[in-house]
């Protein structure tokens, strides 16, 4: 698999994984979050296909979806359950709000929800705690925010401060190392401890006589401090066990491409010269021993019986060949019917010469075979007068007579296949 | 036999056959070691084994996993680990019924067993002797799961490693665990496990 996208896709999972906690308070359920990465992949080209689009009157759904092929999104289901699901839910409108419209234009909304997404996904939320403070900030300095907001304002800090803390603090004490380096990453202590006691400066500089204000303030600063400790904690303990463990997890790929380019073959040379493989013993988790008790089944070829033949899946042989026999002794009574023409008797000798060969013996051994049937009313007669035909195809033969015994009504009865049965009922 | 006061070399002792007896190392060793082995995420653990002929307990160390530093590779799919056949794993659950029969307790070292037994039990699951056998002696002993103990077995110094979140997980499915009919499952103590302390 290509190692850029199989890492994009991973970093989209994290991604996802992190907006559900954001999306939690609006949700309907929990299934609100698409676990899909490729459907996140989706959106993102989708709003740069619309937003890339020079023309005002946006792009037919066909047009998006040809530009999308483009990117590599190739799974025309997956476009047109999200393209369905963008337009119900607003990211993508008709441009008129009108029925049978072809066209579609993207909601800026949209597209902005998509950059704060991003950063979420990148910054872990870090950004909207600075921002908060920058705006609290600078609406007091404006004369924005009456006493009651201000107060707000500073708790919502304090809060994000304190929720952060807490945060660091389970990840210090519990996370594998390379959770607490991404987590670690995103957090900016100096920066935000700049931006509290700036905040607290001119909340008490302003307020000078308003001391609970003055309270608000400097609890904002007491949770600054404990955020600054974990921030420092999480260094510390990324410093000491990354750096003995000699934990790969420490530095990113890039980091580890630089060094490889920069180093010194020394340098480079040194890297491995205490770490110590342990054989690869196998990794038994309860789940994977709980499946094993659950799902194992001996292999044990055992003989079944084959299926029984359902009632009318097969006919009766003995019944088909009767039905058969009976067949061609119809049609045998049918072909003497056609030589008699309606007559008691006909001489067949001159019609069996003209048949040729071999018709002419099939024909002969048909109506001797009638002939022989007792149940059938022709009889056949041969002639002793032997006729020789050296140059004719039939070279010799006897005169043949065939004659009707019984009368032709009884005889036309019986070729009716299901006079029996008509009889009788 | 000379106690060992280097800590690299006991660690490498441990390393390589899972376990070591603690009365082979020094007291300076062993404090090192402890710290080295917590530096590197794992933990240095100590369990009374019974000895061979019965007479008493000898103290035992081997390596864990310190609770955040404990591979979770079932979640995340992050890397690759060896795993083993599903006739080895039932094997193994095999192993953990006969040594672990009541659930109150901690599964290590819990009791003895013999090979035959494990071949009885397993046979009644459909698991045929020579796989069973295959299972014993290549890959769970070499991995320390089980070791040889007299003429017997027993569990080895890997499943006293065994973390104590998975422990608990498998207390869950215990009453699971493949034994031969004639040992019953406490129950008594299940319910009393289950219930709630307050």
């Amino acid at each position: 698999m290509d190692p850029i996208r199989e890492s994009g896709d991973s970093n989209d999972k994290a991604l996802l994984r992190r907006l559900r906690s954001f999306i939690a308070p609006i949700a309907n359920d929990a299934s609100a979050v698409t676990e899909d990465p490729h459907a996140l992949k989706m959106a993102r080209d989708l709003s740069e296909v619309f937003a890339d689009h020079a023309g005002l009157t946006g792009l037919t759904k066909a047009e998006a979806e040809h530009a999308l092929a483009r990117l590599g999104h190739h799974d025309s289901a997956l476009f047109e359950s999200r393209f369905e699901l963008f337009l119900r839910m607003g990211l993508i409108s008709p441009f008129l709000e009108k029925k049978h419209q072809q066209r579609y234009v993207l909601d800026p909304s949209g597209l902005a929800g998509l950059l704060v997404f991003e950063r979420l996904g990148a910054r872990g939320g870090v950004d909207e705690m600075l921002l908060l403070l920058d705006r609290t900030r600078w609406m007091i300095e404006r004369g924005d925010l009456d006493r009651a907001a201000i107060k707000l304002c500073l708790n919502r800090c304090r809060h994000l401060l304190s929720v952060y803390a807490a945060k660091l603090a389970r990840l210090v004490g519990t996370a594998p190392i390379s959770e607490l380096i991404d987590e670690h990453r995103n957090h900016e202590g100096t920066q935000i401890e700049k931006n509290v006691h700036s905040l607290n400066k001119l909340v008490t500089d302003r307020f000078s006589g308003d001391h609970e204000l003055g309270d608000v303030a400097f609890r904002l600063v007491e949770a600054e401090l404990v955020y600054r400790q974990q921030v420092l904690a999480a260094v510390a303990r990324v410093l000491d066990q990354g750096g003995v463990t000699l934990d790969f997890s420490v530095l990113t790929a890039e980091q580890y491409l630089t060094a490889a380019r920069e180093g010194t073959a020394g340098e480079l040379a040194d890297v491995g010269t205490n770490v110590v493989v342990d054989p690869p013993l196998p990794w038994i988790d309860p789940g994977s021993l709980q499946d094993a008790i659950e799902e194992y089944r001996p292999r044990v070829r055992v003989s079944v019986r084959p299926p029984v033949p359902t009632a009318g899946g097969e006919s009766d042989p003995i019944g088909a060949m009767r039905a058969r026999h009976e067949r061609v002794v119809r049609q045998r009574a049918h072909r003497m019917e056609r030589y008699l023409q309606g007559r008691q008797g006909v001489d067949l000798t001159d019609a069996l010469r003209a048949a040729g060969w071999p018709s002419a013996a099939e024909q002969l051994m048909e109506v001797l075979a009638i002939s022989a049937d007792p149940d059938q009313q022709f009889t056949v007669e041969l002639g002793q007068m032997l006729i020789v035909d050296a140059q004719g195809v039939v070279t010799y033969m006897h005169p043949v007579f065939l004659q009707r015994t019984g009368s032709r009504a009884g005889q036309e009865a019986k070729l009716q296949p299901d006079a029996g049965e008509k009889a009788g009922t | 036999m000379k106690p060992l006061s280097d800590p690299a070399v006991v660690l490498a002792a441990l390393r390589a056959g899972g376990a070591l007896s603690a009365s082979v190392v020094t007291a300076s060793a062993l404090e090192e070691v402890r710290a080295r082995a917590e530096a590197s995420g794992r933990v240095l653990l100590h369990y009374a084994q019974p000895s061979a002929n019965g007479n008493g307990h000898s103290r035992v160390l081997t390596l864990g996993w310190s609770p955040h530093a404990t591979p979770s590779p079932e979640d995340d799919n992050a890397y690759l680990v060896r795993r083993l056949t599903p006739t080895a794993r039932l094997t193994w659950a095999c192993c953990l019924g006969l040594a672990w029969p009541d659930r109150s307790t901690e599964p290590h070292p819990g009791e003895s067993f013999s090979a035959s037994l494990v071949i009885d039990v397993a046979a009644e699951l459909g698991l045929g002797s020579p796989w069973v056998k295959n299972a014993l002696y290549n890959d769970l002993i070499p991995a320390h799961l089980v070791e040889a103990f007299g003429s017997g077995l027993r569990l080895g110094p890997a499943a006293a490693a065994i973390p104590p979140a998975f422990v608990e997980a498998i207390r869950r499915f215990h009453d699971q665990l493949p034994r031969p009919d004639q040992i019953p499952v406490d129950t008594s103590t299940s319910e009393s496990f289950e219930e709630d302390p307050d």
